[in-house]
């Protein structure tokens, strides 16, 4: 039943003025009024007898058993609470370990959440292709403080059992595909000083290691000699020490654009007699350029590491930096090129799909080499892919990522963002 | 006077529209009588005695994905089925006409919804309960008068962000005609606040602890404050029981007095229009209340707007996320052409360019396009607004004037002229791109009267400077018996420079018998303007008074 007033009043319109305008009625006389004598049932008697009969037949209002599921589930809060702050302090962790290691899992304390003076985490993980890794770490303050000065104190166990190791230099076949073993224990403290263009620290701590036949076969002590395997034979613990620095500048747009440069300069010193000392200077460039609006942005990284061992040492196989995988170059394994030098190159175009999600299609270029004169842009390892990333505002969140290259298509699938 | 005849059909033609007016006239008197004797209804009292509902809590998930995957509601009636005769709104328990018929004063508009002054200043204010949203606290409070209110702080990094938008729009949203709560910018001092015995402190994991002096004291020494004072947001516990939100779809069940489905409420319809303007994103159920209260002896349900937090440029915890208000928070259809196009589908929010005033946020005028505006997540009765729910919405929004959005933008309290100078033009700025648009749509007449033997009338475009001058207009004059809703023409139409059109002479007007204007704009810039208002004229003690009025609806952009 129509509550005030019909939808379809007496159409007049066209019809109407036509018919007027044929038939033409001629004066009437002045317009007479006649008096209201029999209103009968009035609008609100009417609206009023709806009201009346809906009352008797009034049932409680609820809402459906679907949506009180669903409600009983937002106020568990998960997963912020869960992954977050955990239950007392206890949560579940995943992921967190290299790639090529399995899907991981784990679980983890945490302690600070509230506070601003401080927040101490304790992590430890497992793989289901056996890596483990546990840590400890206390930070001063805590990341929502707005400090300009933070510290932290940090240890770490890892056991990883079966880490690519394809041999060294930029023509390492994926052929000669061996495993090892790394077990080590870190040390260490940190101090930064943290600005919104500038920031700049220090770290220092103690590496005591064990590398391994991998828990895999072949492993490397099988597939390679040892001037292929620096360090295997004699594994000393390190001094290590360094100082990096950042010079951001991003605005405050989303996504953010602009550059990011930064300079990792760091130290290992063997403390088993130096046969293994060494110094890696690290840079890198990162750009994002919008190509016109934000919706499209153009993002590339540039980086070089060079470790370059003193005089008469050699810089561990095990210690060097590696490309290849879910955040060097994405058509390759993981840890697929390594030696004591590489040069990296990125580039993407991200477009926006959602608020919360981008498609990206990327190509990766990179080498690594062993003498500093070997620098360059010839003999390219090249990759080219797509990608999908779910992001908060600031964070990627997971990251999908198909590429391709000389060796076959790989399929990352992980948190973070590549670069 | 008239400018001149119209010119005649040929005689088949006659023919033709004689049996249609006679087919018209036999499917029109199966269909319920058009005007009761108290219509124009001015005021619905629904407020029929209701016995104590009970009180629901809705799920922000389940709400949100229903309404994006489900279309609720129902199909049918396609204009809204509360109106009275004369396409207004009455008065009722969800809506009280304020500022959209009777102008309200500058006292009265910068008052709003407030009864008093806020919460008593010379007591303590006794926290009973305790949230913080992010790192933000929030309290309830008792205060010396044994008032009850809500305490919001302002984002941490973004003083008088949330707070001003929230007492701007509290007092905009009730003159505009919706029920709201008592918001209050109060500048406290944090010694103020006391602490009742068993209140608990929840964070934002859920997780309570008891709400210490020294838990207290951490959390207000995050908030900024101004000589001293903490400046909160004291909103006012509303009367009666809260008994959850009204959803935008469906009735209550243990309601007797609601009996229209709430996606055809032309309130509830015409709301996207007021959400445009003012970039009322969070209009969905959460931000709604209903409470039992009760009046003249009786109970009955109330609905009331709540939480104006994340209107104009504010987001409520931070500056509004730049794309809501020009996106549904997940647009389906954008993200299927955004995934297909390789980044040259650019959304709307990526065109627009923000003013860098942090208390005011985001909110602009350049790009901004009421209809293409979005809140949320679809409102069941937002997709259904038609023209006509837009015209009546957009006549509301059209009343206000320039130094009344000034005088209501200063209940803010900005410390930074320049911002409230730019808050004040774009709220204006806004106002007339919203109305110019929705009422150019229609045939824009309106505020007919009987005077001197002449039907009178506005027309609001051209009153409020949304078309140049210079429209005419064509009248026909007819008979309308409500009882057998026959239609008999009395003069032949003529062409009028003047919004007075003489009427003419009948006989015996009044019972079923009304007379009827039919009216047409001619306007060379509006086309649109050529489809008719028709007037009803009934017969009283007094003489002729308008009684009803038919609008053509205009066709409006789906939203999709």
């Amino acid at each position: 039943m129509r509550l005030f007033t019909p939808n379809h009043p007496p159409q007049l319109g066209r019809l109407t003025r036509t018919v007027a305008l044929l038939i033409c009625a001629g004066p009437l006389g002045a317009t007479t009024v006649v008096a209201q004598t029999d209103p009968g049932i009035t609008r609100q008697a009417a609206l009023l007898a709806q009201r009346e009969a809906k009352r008797d037949t009034l049932v409680p209002e609820r809402v459906s058993q679907a949506e009180e599921r669903v409600r009983a589930f937002e106020t568990l809060r998960l997963p912020r609470a869960i992954f977050v702050k955990g239950f007392n302090g206890l949560r579940p962790v995943l992921g967190g370990l290299p790639g090529g290691s399995g899907f991981a899992f784990g679980g983890g304390y945490i302690n600070g959440l509230n506070r601003r003076a401080y927040e101490f985490t304790t992590n430890a993980r497992y793989s289901t292709l056996g890596y483990r890794q546990a840590d400890i770490n206390l930070v001063f303050p805590n990341e929502r403080s707005t400090s300009p000065v933070s510290a932290g104190l940090r240890a770490e166990y890892r056991d990883f059992t079966e880490l690519n190791y394809f041999g060294l230099g930029t023509g390492s076949s994926v052929d000669d595909r061996a495993f090892y073993r790394i077990e080590d224990r870190t040390v260490g403290a940190d101090v930064s000083v943290n600005s919104t263009i500038f920031d700049a620290g220090a770290t220092v701590g103690l590496w005591n290691g064990r590398i391994d036949s991998g828990s895999r076969l072949p492993s490397v002590e099988d597939e390679f000699d040892p001037s292929n395997t620096p360090g295997f034979e004699m594994q000393p613990d390190f001094l290590r020490y360094g100082a990096p620095a950042t010079v951001t500048l991003l605005d405050g747009g989303l996504p953010p654009v602009g550059l990011t440069v930064r300079l990792d300069a760091e130290r290992y010193d063997d403390r088993e007699g130096g046969a293994f000392d060494f110094t890696r200077i690290a840079a890198e460039l990162r750009a994002q350029v919008p190509l016109g609006l934000r919706n499209r942005v153009l993002a590339f990284r540039m980086r070089t590491s060079h470790a370059t061992a003193d005089a008469g040492a050699e810089v561990p196989f095990y210690l060097m930096e590696t490309i290849g995988g879910a955040q060097s170059l994405r058509g390759y394994r993981e840890y697929r090129f390594r030696d004591a030098r590489n040069l990296l190159m990125n580039l993407e175009y991200w477009w926006e799909v959602w608020t919360y999600l981008d498609f990206a299609v990327f190509a990766d270029a990179g080498k690594v080499f062993s003498a500093a004169d070997d620098f360059g842009f010839d003999d390219l390892h090249t990759g080219y892919g797509f990608g999908i990333r779910t992001h908060s505002p600031n964070n990627t969140v997971f990251r999908i990522d198909l590429s391709r290259s000389r060796e076959g298509f790989v399929l990352h699938i992980g948190g973070g963002p590549t670069f | 006077m008239p400018k001149k005849p119209s010119t005649r059909p040929a005689l088949s033609r006659l023919l033709v529209v004689m049996a249609l007016a006679i087919a018209l006239t036999a499917a029109v008197s199966a269909q319920e009588r058009k005007f009761y004797p108290d219509d124009p209804l001015r005021i619905d009292r629904d407020t029929l005695d209701t016995a104590e509902p009970s009180a629901i809590e809705l799920s922000d998930m389940y709400d949100r994905f229903g309404h994006i995957f489900v279309e609720l509601g129902t199909a049918q009636p396609v204009e809204a089925a509360n109106v009275n005769t004369l396409d207004e709104v009455p008065d009722s328990s969800w809506f009280t006409n304020r500022h959209g018929v009777d102008r309200m004063s500058l006292d009265a508009l910068v008052r709003g919804p407030d009864a008093g002054d806020g919460p008593d200043l010379n007591g303590p204010w006794a926290i009973f309960r305790s949230k913080s949203q992010g790192l933000t606290p929030g309290f309830e409070i008792t205060d010396a008068r044994g008032d009850r209110y809500i305490i919001k702080f302002d984002p941490i990094d973004i003083p008088e962000l949330a707070s001003a938008a929230e007492v701007i729009s509290t007092k905009l949203f009730h003159a505009l005609g919706y029920h709201a709560p008592e918001n209050y910018i109060v500048l406290v001092d944090p010694e103020r606040f006391a602490i009742e015995p068993g209140t608990t402190l929840e964070d934002e994991f859920g997780d309570e602890v008891a709400l210490t002096q020294g838990r207290l004291t951490r959390l207000l020494n995050r908030v900024g404050r101004t000589n001293g004072l903490l400046r909160v947001t004291a909103s006012k516990y509303l009367p009666g029981l809260p008994i959850g939100p009204f959803r935008y779809f469906g009735t209550r069940s243990d309601d007797p007095n609601d009996i229209v489905p709430h996606e055809h409420r032309r309130e509830l319809r015409g709301l996207r229009v007021f959400a445009a303007w003012l970039n009322h994103d969070d209009t969905r159920a959460h931000n709604t209340q209903d409470a039992w209260v009760e009046e003249d002896g009786g109970h009955y349900i109330r609905h009331y707007m709540l939480d104006f937090g994340s209107t104009l440029g504010s987001g409520s915890i931070e500056a509004q996320l730049p794309n809501l208000g020009y996106h549904y928070w997940l647009d389906l259809s954008l993200v299927k052409r955004n995934a297909g196009r390789f980044g040259f589908n650019t959304p709307a929010y990526r065109r627009v360019r923000f003013p860098d005033f942090p208390s005011i946020g985001r909110i602009e005028a350049e790009f901004y396009e009421p209809h293409d505006w979005r809140n949320d997540y679809p409102n069941p009765a937002f997709v259904r607004m038609t023209g006509r729910d837009a015209f009546w919405a957009a006549k509301i929004v059209a009343r206000f004037t320039h130094e009344e959005v000034a005088a209501i933008v200063a209940t803010g309290q900005y410390s930074d002229p320049a911002a409230e100078a730019y808050l004040v033009d774009t709220i204006v700025a806004r106002q007339h791109k919203t109305a110019a648009y929705y009422l150019n749509l229609m045939n824009p007449l309106d505020a007919f009267a009987v005077a001197d033997g002449a039907l009178t009338f506005t027309n609001l475009s051209e009153l409020y400077g949304y078309a140049d001058p210079g429209a005419s207009y064509e009248v026909i004059w007819s008979v309308y018996g409500d009882g057998d809703q026959s239609v008999t023409p009395v003069a032949a139409s003529t062409m009028h420079d003047a919004r007075s059109l003489p009427i003419p002479s009948v006989a015996d007007i009044g019972g079923e018998r009304h007379l009827v204007a039919e009216i047409r704009t001619e306007h060379p810039d509006h086309p649109a303007w050529r489809e008719p208002v028709t007037v009803y004229l009934r017969g009283t003690d007094d003489g002729l008074a308008v009684v009803g009025l038919d609008r053509v609806s205009a066709q409006l952009a789906p939203m999709e």
